[in-house]
């Protein structure tokens, strides 16, 4: 299909087709083996097959599952864009545990930010390079780019874990820093500003990170909350 | 501080020394412990609904 930008949602049954400019605006299944020019996943998707891709972008807080044993072609000169932000990540797994999903892209270079990557191989002969990356286990062909290990602070009193404003690198300092990496430690000291009992930090993401988490000397009792659905993944040295 | 966070909370220890202080406070959901070389030490009382030590893989968060 060749034309204008198509917006939607949806589940691409089938397989074996061609689009073009395709811009999915909610959670999107594609099946069996297709051929995109440019695929923007705004929201999570699932997917399957092997596909050939131009341009693939996915979207920064999105899940994206790939389908174990699949292959995600970038083709040559083609881009593929899946960065983060300083206040979320973007999640890129396959469907099956321990079982990995292949990207390829035989030439140039796949850079990618603030992303979480589990069981996905990059193959084909490109650089595959991930920057403020959490690496949760079987993914090969990556270089997880190496970060300065920071101390941030909660400051401000209670509310969410993805605001920069809570996090400084100072205790009680001014708040602005991105939300913590797998590489920084957490610290909520007396200087956190919990005025009253009770107040909370919400882990709001569906993946949060710290390497170490240290209470010690808070005040007001404050509580550290979050909904089933997130995760919190605290790393070792 | 109070423990209300009912995700997962993974522990995942790269290398020894990794310790874990909970100082009383309950974890009202699952807690997983993972690691690749030495394990967690625990230097106070652990109390946790459940808790699993294994070697598999973060599970989607079931967004999708």
């Amino acid at each position: 299909m060749h034309g204008p930008p198509s917006c939607f949602g949806a589940n691409f049954y089938g397989g074996n087709q061609s689009y073009y400019n395709l811009v999915s605006e909610t959670g999107t299944r594609v099946d069996y083996n297709n051929s995109f020019h440019s695929a923007t996943f705004m929201s999570n998707a699932r997917i399957y097959g092997n596909n050939h891709f131009d341009i693939l972008t996915f979207t920064t807080g999105q899940v994206y599952e790939l389908a174990a044993g699949s292959t995600q072609t970038i083709n040559p000169g083609g881009a593929f864009i899946g960065n983060g932000s300083c206040m979320d990540f973007l999640t890129i797994i396959s469907t099956s545990a321990g079982n990995a999903a292949q990207i390829e892209k035989a030439t140039g270079t796949i850079g990618l930010s603030y992303v979480v990557l589990q069981d996905i191989h990059a193959v084909g002969g490109a650089t595959f390079s991930a920057a403020n990356s959490a690496d949760l286990g079987n993914n090969v062909g990556w270089t997880f780019l190496p970060v300065s290990p920071r101390n941030l602070y909660w400051v401000g009193g209670g509310g969410d874990w993805n605001d920069v404003a809570h996090w400084s690198l100072t205790s009680g300092g001014t708040g602005g820093e991105c939300i913590p990496t797998p590489f920084d430690n957490v610290f909520f000291d007396q200087n956190a500003g919990f005025s009253l009992p009770g107040e909370q930090v919400n882990i709001n993401i569906p993946v949060a990170f710290c390497h170490n988490m240290d209470w010690t000397g808070v005040l007001n009792l404050p509580a550290l909350i979050g909904d089933y659905q997130n995760k919190l993944f605290i790393f070792g040295s | 501080m109070a423990l209300a966070f009912y995700g997962e909370t993974h522990f995942m220890s790269h290398a020894t020394g990794e310790t874990i202080t909970s100082a009383g406070r309950e974890f009202p959901s699952t807690v997983l412990f993972r690691w690749r070389r030495r394990g967690w030490t625990l230097l106070d009382a652990f109390r946790g609904i459940n808790s699993h030590t294994v070697t598999g893989r973060y599970t989607r968060t079931g967004k999708t």
